[in-house]
């Protein structure tokens, strides 16, 4: 036990705040071998960064403070340290680094990168400005920044986020520390940059012996990479083990409540999500009593004490924090929920029609603003959606999914192309014509943080559209119709005269469909609506989609990142790069058969929750990253990074052809269709 | 980051040092009683407003005959009687019956520019005067003057004027240097300060002041001062808070409100006594319209009648003035004390208006005022709408007034008016155009006191010039050519007393002796 | 960063051109009659007349615009008929004194109100923080003619400690100037230092809670270090722009100071051009004090360039 190279024990941090004392680790404990990778899994308010963040003694120490327990790094008690000693110091960055979040705005961007890297070199190593400078350069080649020599004296500005993260890594590992702390490091990156970043991470501790905490919300990634897991919630471990051993036999509630929420890209039915019931627990109203009390599905009278569950061993490393034993809810924890209805036919309607969509956005250079070329946004995008079907758009940052919704609304004017709702063309409607239009097609957006006026409350944000739309309502009706708006989404009505913001990030996203139903449309644009959510809650807003979909009629457009989500809500899913549309097939051809290697790429960067699965599955990590829409490829849009390109692809752009019933593809490479159709 | 934080007080500490280390630098050293002259040190005295004429001090008004004092000097300065006494005319001798009148100079005379002070140059002198028609009353008599030697300048009249003497010994007696005309012509004039004073003009600016530089070479011998330094401000409060913190040593031509606060604070207001030439401040009626209720004598009276002298005096004068029936201080020689003037009486003003034919309210006059005497016309103008007047107030900029009512096209109004009591030609005021914008209301002629005017003016003995004096303010009075209301200093300077033997306020308001003034303490 | 240059050069040039024509129609607006203010009203109607046409009042304004211009590029800014003399001449007296004391100020502004600003920031929510935030928000509200008159009445009349009035270029006698300097640079800068305090605590407080601040803390580099290399030069950026305003502030609005400490500057010399109806004066030492601010400008704007590379790159 002693051996460890940092074991934390029972640690307690609290925040002192306005609203009350935030307990945010409450008595936790784990600990790191040597050259060993621990995934530390949890929703947000678990307490997995502040853990990290106390150890090390990064955060503001009034208004927090740590109360109690140990942090032996190498024999040392790191929390009896003071902040800026230096010992402390030279731990932070010699010993230990970290790698954070937000690549964006985690380098200071009026240093040049080599400046930052060579800063902590010179402090920790003691090397000169040359060697510093030297060492640096490898470092950058080693994590793959082309041109290191040249690029080193860039700004931060001129790199993108994946090339951010990399720099971020290779600072980590200047001093040769004997742990790295990768906090949330790819939550903000694309799915293919992701893939490589982790890809890249684990090659370099595996070859320099580094121990590695892999800090994720996302048990997918810690099932492929992380040898031992923890699962932490609202402050306390609630268990802890062998990667494989707990994914297998997961002996606590809420680890098992977690795998059950998250869609699957390999189950053959699908059936609708097990949510966890409840909202995450609130740090200031924690009481002695295990902290998962309230949301769990076998919660008893031994749970109800006010003491911490103490563990329970399994096998070995194998415990859980839980009052009951596992035997008594293993059997049937994998809950066999009703299936999901997919519309295996196409109803023959067709609600959007999209031909030829183009939406170009102008480039200026110079005083006089004049335009020297075009950024191509979307390029002849064509695709049509039934009424009553969810189509799902999947692609990565820059394909022009965004763009793609705010055309269809008529946010932005296309540029060329025509769009059909309904039989009726919108894309040359004026602004007055509009208005039946914009009742008829609603929005629900990404972030429910920002969309909603902070100085309306709840129920009149709602009821906008209402207001906008329909006259001579009495105010009886209009809030009856409020009322009902609510409970539609499973809200009480009686929260209507709230601010949104004393709603938790779930209610607000519920709040944000109220608010896209409350005028009664056919037709709701998706944007991403659950990525910024916790896992937990994004079950229950998957659902709560589904289900409205059902009672009212819905046509859904999904734009997603995430495939495994797209894969269990859509009917038919069409696969977006660049601008372009380069796959479309249904739900379960896309998975079972992907054509195009795009697709086949995305669907291979994807991680599952199951770390057998994972370690036997063949991957092809694609090269390079996204390329900038100001410098958009010749010919195939994606042959710079496909590994079947040939000379023809630089130079010919591929047709969209069908080759099998739904099913089309963009590409030279996929072999002769079998009906000689086009999308039309 | 503590580094920098203790360099930087570390330098405000230095700075500081360094600055209060140098107080007292001007400070002379002992202090002797005060009245025994001493040599050395420079003078300090402000003089409010901005002054750009200095070199040529007979186109600019009082405060420039003030400032180029110590430079340039006149033939003649006011006695304490009010007449010529000599000054560079070493010796002046009038004679009425022969027209004539004869200067003798000062010799060994010499301008700054090192040219000759002599005959010749002051007949060129008054040859630029007259020439470029700066001044043209003074010269209304002479008919020629010449150099009959060289120390002695021949002035031959046209007809007498009791006044001659101190038209061309004082008035157009500023003795600038011909040379220097003829060196930069009439508009250097202007910025050029060469005379023959006790002090050198150094430098001069028409907004900061002037510094001058003892002369050495002076013909009336060294000067104590070393330096005199008149310093010009805009912004009022500047003088005030020079004296206060010791910089200057007199502050000249402040406001009552400061002169109160300044003897407040212990010091000396040195133009106190109030015999010298303190301003009579009243309403002067002018008018070339017979029909307008001004042109009546009746509602001239009225008005006068009508003003609470008192009350006036209580509120604007501070205490350093007293209420006037005549534009002459009683006690002096211009002063007649048989003459009764109009006392407060509002019924009286009422019966007299009834009795012009003008009914409550029905009497309009037009009251003119410039910006600054808006408190002086409201008060007036309560007293007399009390007495049943209706009064329209005109605040019309000074540029225009002058074309509205120019000798060319008269306009009937009354305005303030702000003449001296004695000697600087204060009976001027009772020709037909007193001033030189504005035409009397009433006939003078016809009412003698054109008469009077000239023979005051052409008298040939300080007796018949007194019987004249008297008749005229019996005249004017009972004509009621002007309401003389309240005196006020004439010119407001206040001294720390470390400055003596200067004169200033003593006679004249624009005149001082430079020569003799010394620094104490 | 040379096209940089370039393109904020070729924009000052355009405001300087736009300034002219604003100051020139200004003056243009100015009631009474210039000649009448300027030489008194007991001139004589043809005297009036004939300075009118000297002066060139009696052409069309766009003519009288154009020879301005003109004679402005040849060095020639006229003549100031209040002042006798030359323009330039005028200017060039006064202009170091302004110079002198306004950059002065803005360096005294700059440097205090900073250090102050960083330390409020730093020891956020502390007694210090609250004192210095307290006087900052004091400092912004002060009118600078009240301020003047309370310390002329403190230092020079009661305590007789400083002179009151005047002003003597360092050059010519240090130790005079320095004492001179010190309530005309304390009265000028007094609102600069609150400012730049508050902004300095603000846009420091913004970048101490950034993520590459954690970063920077997370490699093991000292607090100070962090501090001084990492924050101060990010939270520094949006005080160059006040840094333009303030130096502005300080050259051009040095008016009320000069008149009130009777010190012979630009501030002073346009008050007494307004005053007088001195029209050449006037309209001379506008545009050149404009051009002057136009110049602080694009000294802000280059130094923008070099601190923040974001802005060199777009």
């Amino acid at each position: 036990m002693s051996n460890h190279l940092l074991s934390v024990e029972h640690l307690k941090t609290v925040f002192k705040t306005p609203g009350g004392i935030v307990r945010a680790v409450d008595d936790a404990s784990f600990y790191v071998d040597e050259g060993e990778i621990i995934g530390i899994v949890g929703e947000s308010g678990s307490g997995k960064s502040v853990s990290m963040l106390s150890i090390l003694k990064l955060i503001s120490m009034p208004p927090g403070e740590i109360q109690g327990g140990k942090a032996l790094f190498d024999g040392v008690d790191m929390l009896a340290l003071a902040p800026n000693s230096p010992e402390m110091r030279k731990i932070r960055g010699g010993g230990i680094s970290m790698i954070f979040q937000e690549p964006m705005t985690s380098l200071n961007p009026v240093l040049t990168i080599g400046k930052q890297i060579t800063e902590s070199i010179i402090l920790h190593l003691g090397l000169s400005k040359e060697q510093a400078r030297q060492r640096a350069i490898d470092l950058l080649n080693q994590v793959g920044i082309p041109d290191a020599q040249t690029r080193i004296d860039y700004y931060p500005t001129q790199f993108s986020g994946g090339m951010r993260q990399r720099i971020m890594i290779a600072m980590a590992m200047s001093c040769n520390p004997r742990l790295i702390i990768a906090d949330e490091a790819t939550t903000a990156l694309d799915v293919t940059t992701q893939e490589q970043i982790l890809e890249l991470l684990k090659d370099i501790v595996k070859k320099s012996h580094t121990a590695l905490i892999l800090i994720t919300h996302n048990l997918s990634i810690v099932a492929r990479y992380a040898e031992r897991i923890y699962v932490m919630y609202a402050g306390n471990v609630m268990e802890e083990g062998k990667c494989d051993d707990v994914f297998e036999h997961p002996s606590h509630p809420y680890t098992i409540g977690l795998l059950n929420a998250a869609p699957r890209l390999n189950s053959e039915v699908t059936r609708k999500l097990a949510t966890i019931p409840g909202l995450p627990a609130n740090p200031i109203s924690k009481t002695q009593r295990c902290p998962f009390f309230e949301r769990c599905w076998w919660a008893c009278e031994k749970c109800d004490v006010q003491e911490l569950p103490s563990a329970r061993g399994y096998e070995d490393a194998h415990q859980a924090f839980c009052w009951r034993d596992r035997e008594e809810f293993l059997h049937d924890w994998r809950m066999d929920t009703e299936p999901i209805h997919k519309n295996q036919a196409h109803s023959p309607e067709i609600l959007v029609q999209v031909q030829n969509l183009s939406k170009y956005f102008p480039v200026t250079k110079g005083i006089t603003h004049r335009k020297v070329g075009d950024v191509k946004a979307l390029d002849d995008v064509s695709f049509t959606i039934h009424r009553g079907e969810t189509l799902g758009l999947v692609g990565e940052s820059g394909c022009g999914k965004t763009t793609l919704a705010k055309t269809l609304l008529r946010l932005y004017d296309p540029s060329g192309g025509q769009i059909l709702f309904d039989g009726q063309r919108i894309d040359d409607l004026p602004e007055r014509k509009l208005k039946d239009f914009r009742r008829h097609v609603q929005f629900i957006f990404q972030d429910p943080y920002g969309s909603l006026d902070p100085r309306q409350s709840a129920g009149s944000v709602v009821g906008e559209a209402i207001r906008a739309q329909k006259h001579g309502l009495s105010s009886k009706e209009y809030e009856a119709q409020i009322d009902e708006l609510f409970s539609m989404v499973g809200l009480d009505p009686s929260l209507k005269d709230r601010a949104p913001h004393e709603f938790s990030g779930g209610q607000r996203q519920r709040l944000c469909i109220a608010s896209a139903l409350a005028s009664g449309p056919s037709f709701v644009i998706c944007d991403e609506p659950i990525s910024a959510l916790d896992v937990s809650i994004q079950a229950q807003i998957i659902n709560l989609l589904m289900d409205l979909k059902e009672q009212k009629g819905l046509t859904y457009l999904f734009i997603a990142h995430d495939l495994s989500v797209v894969r269990h809500i859509s009917d038919r899913i069409v696969v977006m790069y660049l601008g372009k549309v380069v796959e479309i097939s249904r739900w379960d051809q896309l998975y079972r058969q992907p054509l195009h290697p795009y697709t086949q790429a995305l669907l291979s960067a994807i991680p599952t929750p199951d770390p057998k699965l994972e370690r036997q599955r063949k991957r092809t990590t694609l090269q390079g990253e996204v390329p900038s829409l100001t410098h958009r490829p010749q010919g195939c849009i994606f042959h710079p990074r496909c590994p079947y390109a040939t000379e023809r692809c630089s130079q010919e752009a591929p047709e969209m052809r069908q080759y099998d019933q739904g099913h089309f593809a963009a590409c030279f490479q996929i072999g002769e269709p079998t009906i000689n159709q086009q999308e039309g | 980051m503590k580094r920098i934080i203790v360099l930087l007080l570390a330098m405000v500490m230095i700075f500081g040092l360094t600055a209060c280390t140098q107080t007292g630098g001007d400070e002379s050293t002992g202090d002797s009683a005060s009245g025994e002259a001493q040599y050395g040190g420079t003078a300090v005295i402000t003089l409010t407003g901005t002054y750009n004429v200095m070199g040529n001090p007979v186109t600019g008004g009082a405060q420039v005959k003030f400032a180029c004092r110590p430079a340039i000097e006149t033939l003649a300065r006011y006695g304490e009687d009010g007449q010529a006494e000599p000054w560079l005319a070493k010796e002046i001798v009038t004679d009425p019956d022969n027209l004539t009148m004869t200067l003798t100079l000062q010799e060994g005379v010499t301008y700054h520019d090192g040219s000759a002070f002599n005959a010749q140059a002051v007949c060129d002198v008054w040859d630029i005067y007259r020439d470029n028609a700066l001044l043209t009353t003074q010269f209304d008599n002479v008919d020629y003057y010449e150099a009959t030697s060289e120390y002695v300048v021949t002035v031959y009249l046209t007809e007498w004027n009791a006044y001659t003497a101190i038209y061309l010994c004082i008035e157009a007696g500023y003795m600038i240097s011909p040379t220097e005309y003829e060196r930069v012509g009439l508009e250097g004039l202007n910025t050029s300060i060469v005379g023959t004073g006790p002090f050198v003009c150094e430098s001069y600016d028409v907004v900061t002041g002037i510094e001058y530089v003892k002369n050495e070479n002076y013909w009336g011998g060294e000067p104590y001062l070393d330096g005199i330094n008149i310093v010009f401000h805009d912004e009022s409060s500047v003088g005030e808070n020079m004296l206060l913190s010791g910089e200057a040593n007199i502050a000249t031509w402040l406001t009552l409100d400061q002169l109160d606060r300044l003897v407040g604070n212990g010091y000396t207001f040195i133009c106190d006594d109030s015999c010298m030439s303190p301003t009579c401040n009243g309403v002067f009626f002018a008018s070339g319209n017979e029909d307008d209720p001004i042109s009546n004598l009746l509602v001239r009276q009225a008005f006068c009648h009508a003003i609470d002298k008192e009350a006036i005096v209580a509120a604007f004068a501070n205490g350093y003035g007293i209420a006037l029936d005549q534009i002459a201080i009683p006690g002096t020689k211009e002063y007649n004390e048989d003459v009764e003037g109009y006392d407060y009486d509002v019924e009286k003003a009422k019966e007299l208006l009834k009795e012009a034919g003008y009914d409550e309210g029905e009497c309009v006059i037009t009251f003119y005022y410039q910006s600054g005497e808006e408190d002086m016309y409201l008060a007036i103008k309560s007293m007399l709408e009390e007495a049943g007047f209706t009064v329209e107030g005109d605040n019309r900029t000074g540029s225009e007034n002058r074309i509205i009512y120019g000798t060319s096209d008269p306009y009937t109004c009354c305005c303030l008016f702000y003449a001296p009591t004695t000697i600087d030609n204060w009976w001027r005021y009772f020709s037909a155009t007193p001033f030189t914008y504005a035409v009397n209301t009433i006939d003078t002629a016809a009412a003698g006191i054109q008469a009077a005017y000239e023979g005051a003016m052409t008298a040939k003995t300080t007796e018949e010039m007194t019987e004249y004096m008297m008749l005229l303010q019996e005249l004017v009075t009972e004509n009621c050519m002007y309401c003389p209301i309240y005196s006020t200093p004439a010119l407001i300077a206040v001294s720390d007393e470390k400055l003596q033997g200067h004169g200033i306020g003593e006679i004249w308001l624009c005149q001082w002796t430079p020569e003799s003034a010394y620094l104490v303490g | 960063m040379g096209r940089f240059l370039l393109k904020r050069l070729g924009q000052t040039v355009i405001t300087l051109f736009i300034v002219s024509i604003i100051s020139f129609s200004l003056i243009q607006f100015i009631p009474g009659d210039p000649v009448y203010t300027m030489m008194g009203t007991d001139i004589t109607p043809e005297y009036h007349d004939q300075i009118y046409e000297e002066m060139g009042l009696n052409k069309p304004v766009y003519e009288q615009y154009i020879s301005w211009l003109v004679n402005l590029f040849q060095g020639d800014m006229g003549y100031s008929y209040y002042l006798r003399a030359d323009v330039s001449t005028v200017i060039a007296k006064r202009l170091p004194t302004t110079l002198c004391l306004g950059v002065t100020s803005a360096i005294v502004s700059v440097i205090i109100g900073i250090a102050f600003g960083v330390v409020s920031a730093v020891k956020r929510q502390t007694l210090l923080d609250r004192t210095i935030t307290i006087f900052a928000n004091i400092g912004v509200a002060m009118p600078s003619f009240w301020l003047v008159t309370v310390m002329v009445l403190i230092f020079s009349i009661n305590l007789g400690w400083l002179p009151a009035t005047g002003y003597t270029l360092p050059w010519v006698d240090l130790a005079a100037s320095l004492r001179q300097s010190i309530l005309p640079v304390f009265c000028m800068s007094l609102g600069g230092i609150a400012s730049y305090t508050r902004q300095t605590r603000s846009s420091m407080l913004e970048v101490i809670n950034q993520d590459y601040i954690r970063t920077a803390r997370s490699k093991g580099l000292k607090e100070g270090q962090v501090i001084s290399r990492h924050a101060i030069k990010n939270g520094l950026i949006p005080i160059l722009t006040l840094a333009g305003t303030t130096l502005r502030g300080c050259i051009g609005g040095s008016a009320i100071i000069e008149t009130m400490f009777n010190i012979v500057g630009m501030g002073q010399v346009m008050v007494t051009a307004v005053n007088k109806c001195d029209y050449q004066l006037l309209q001379s030492s506008l545009f050149f004090m404009a051009a002057i601010t136009c110049g602080c400008n694009l000294l802000v704007d280059i130094a923008y360039g070099i601190a923040d590379p974001r802005v060199r790159l777009e």
